[in-house]
């Protein structure tokens, strides 16, 4: 029983980084219909960019909380500002375009940042020490023994995805995100400029992604310029699992993934985990296409 | 003075020519009715003047100042808002939400939002019940309340309706109408697209009859009642 209970743990943890990259999926294909496949990436250069922040900052000297803050949102900004350039540049010209140009157009982005970040000095293909960590010590929760800076990572994802929750639940530019991702004219018939609404999507869940990257390299201790592939896969799975395009469907997704995978992975040993986790979801959506929380496909996947 | 005009104003899919050269005006305080069958590029016309068509070319005036050149939702910050075919309420969300999207405008005026907000509720008290219902949720008249409702949240000074009464019953279609006029009397200008010739006909104080893009006719409505053969070939059968 303790074993369950502590695979459980560890898998809401990992949960917690599907979840936060899932709904960046999840909220552009609500409002865009696209899948952003360089989305995973935008995790990757959160990851790096704390890597030099830290580093600039001499973080293995005086590591306090304060700062770890500051240089977690300076991330959030950067990523998010990188997500809003992307969208500009490579997904906006393509609005009206067919679905397969989109799709090919967000794989080529992903493959510009994944090499972008490979040839960019100090950064590089092998994998590098991230220089500041989660705080190790151990305290005792509900019985359970964890360490503080895995209770912190469970309280930062939680926090911010409540406030993404909140927000897009309750203020004018959520509803018009939620407008939108039902009817882009009728939205603009309201008066809702809608490119800058997009654009503050794009931003908001580049920005989860690159504060989930910095809090990624804390927790896993080293990066690697493809670390966000695979962490995107898993996460596009969760936000289908959960039902994309809808916010609370990528949390629940995100979680249950870890647990599932983390069971799984435990009972069957490591390296069936993801085999666990991808055949729960091939099942699932034989049962409910839709995905757990979804409510009907868009006609365009 | 005109509230809106439009001149040469083309609408092209592809190869496909939806609205030809179309010119109209509406002048201020008036209800003017744009008519015609099914597919004579009415819709596309509302479309285009929102901005909501890409393929389009021509001049939009708004009280005599050009804006062709501006956006869907610049055009709704003028005071030109649009109530689409088929109403496009969003219907997962609730009627108050509804509501304040159709308010957009004034999302940093909140006393101004709740101004606009208690006026259209007494417009339509039948919302008042239904506010934190989803709007999928209404029936079509209550949809179609919404949808009128949404667009008078912004205080449009010129309204555009695409067939309001399509898919009601005729009660329903009486109290919108009524609605509109009440609209009109405040002074709102308005044009209105319909299928249905004799409704329009009995509120518009001038009307435009389009066929296959084409404008064909126009004048006050007592001409076209009159020469009723006429308005048989350009409006296709009666339907009421």
């Amino acid at each position: 029983m303790a074993f369950l209970t502590g695979q459980i743990v560890a898998g809401l943890l990992v949960g917690a980084f599907y979840a936060m990259i899932a709904l960046g999926y999840s909220m552009v294909y609500g409002i865009m219909r696209l899948i952003n496949f360089a989305h995973g990436d935008l995790y990757m250069v959160g990851a790096f960019l704390g890597f030099s922040l830290f580093g600039i900052a001499g973080a293995s000297s005086g590591n306090s909380m304060l700062m770890s803050a500051g240089i977690m949102v300076l991330v959030m900004c950067l990523v998010g500002l990188l997500g809003v350039a992307i969208e500009r540049v490579a997904y906006r010209p393509l609005r009206r375009a067919p679905l397969l140009s989109v799709m090919i157009t967000a794989l080529g982005m992903s493959l510009i940042l994944e090499n972008g970040v490979l040839v960019t000095p100090g950064w590089g293909s092998l994998y590098l020490v991230f220089p500041a960590s989660l705080s190790s010590r151990s305290l005792t929760l509900l019985g359970y023994q964890l360490t503080l800076g895995q209770l912190e990572l469970a309280i930062i994802a939680v926090v911010l995805m409540a406030a993404l929750y909140l927000f897009v639940q309750t203020t004018m530019t959520g509803k018009a995100m939620r407008a939108i991702a039902i009817d882009k004219d009728a939205s603009a018939l309201m008066g809702i400029n809608v490119d800058v609404v997009i654009a503050i999507t794009f931003f908001m869940g580049a920005a989860l992604a690159g504060i989930a990257g910095v809090l990624g390299g804390m927790y896993y201790g080293q990066i690697n310029y493809l670390m966000g592939f695979d962490l995107g896969l898993k996460a596009f799975t969760a936000a289908v699992l959960g039902g994309i395009g809808n916010i609370p469907g990528a949390v629940l997704g995100g979680f249950l993934l870890g647990v599932l995978e983390s069971i799984g992975g435990g009972y069957l040993g490591s390296e069936w985990a993801s085999v666990f986790s991808f055949s729960i979801l091939i099942l699932l959506l034989v049962v409910r296409p839709t995905g757990i929380l979804g409510e009907k496909l868009g006609a365009r996947m | 003075m005109n509230a809106l005009e439009v001149s040469g104003l083309t609408v092209r899919y592809g190869p496909v020519v939806a609205v030809d050269g179309l010119s109209l005006v509406a002048p201020s305080h008036s209800m003017v009715a744009l008519l015609g069958a099914n597919g004579a590029g009415k819709t596309s016309t509302l479309r285009a003047i929102s901005a909501l068509e890409r393929g389009r070319s021509g001049t939009l005036r708004l009280y005599g100042e050009d804006v062709t050149r501006l956006k869907a939702h610049e055009l709704v910050a003028r005071g030109l808002v649009h109530v689409p075919e088929r109403r496009r309420v969003f219907s997962t969300m609730t009627v108050r939400e509804n509501l304040e999207l159709g308010g957009y405008r004034y999302y940093r005026q909140s006393s101004e939002l709740r101004r606009q907000f208690e006026a259209t509720l007494d417009l339509f008290p039948r919302l008042r019940e239904r506010l934190t219902q989803t709007a999928g949720m209404l029936s079509g008249g209550e949809q179609q309340m919404l949808a009128i409702g949404r667009a008078l949240m912004s205080k449009p000074k010129v309204l555009m309706l695409d067939e309001p009464s399509l898919g009601l019953g005729p009660q329903i279609i009486q109290t919108i109408y009524k609605t509109l006029q009440a609209i009109s009397a405040q002074g709102t200008t308005v044009l209105l697209v319909e299928q249905n010739a004799h409704l329009a006909l009995r509120v518009a104080s001038h009307v435009y009859v389009l066929r296959a893009g084409h404008l064909v006719a126009e004048g006050p409505p007592s001409e076209f009642s009159q020469e009723a053969t006429l308005a048989q070939a350009y409006l296709g059968s009666d339907e009421t």
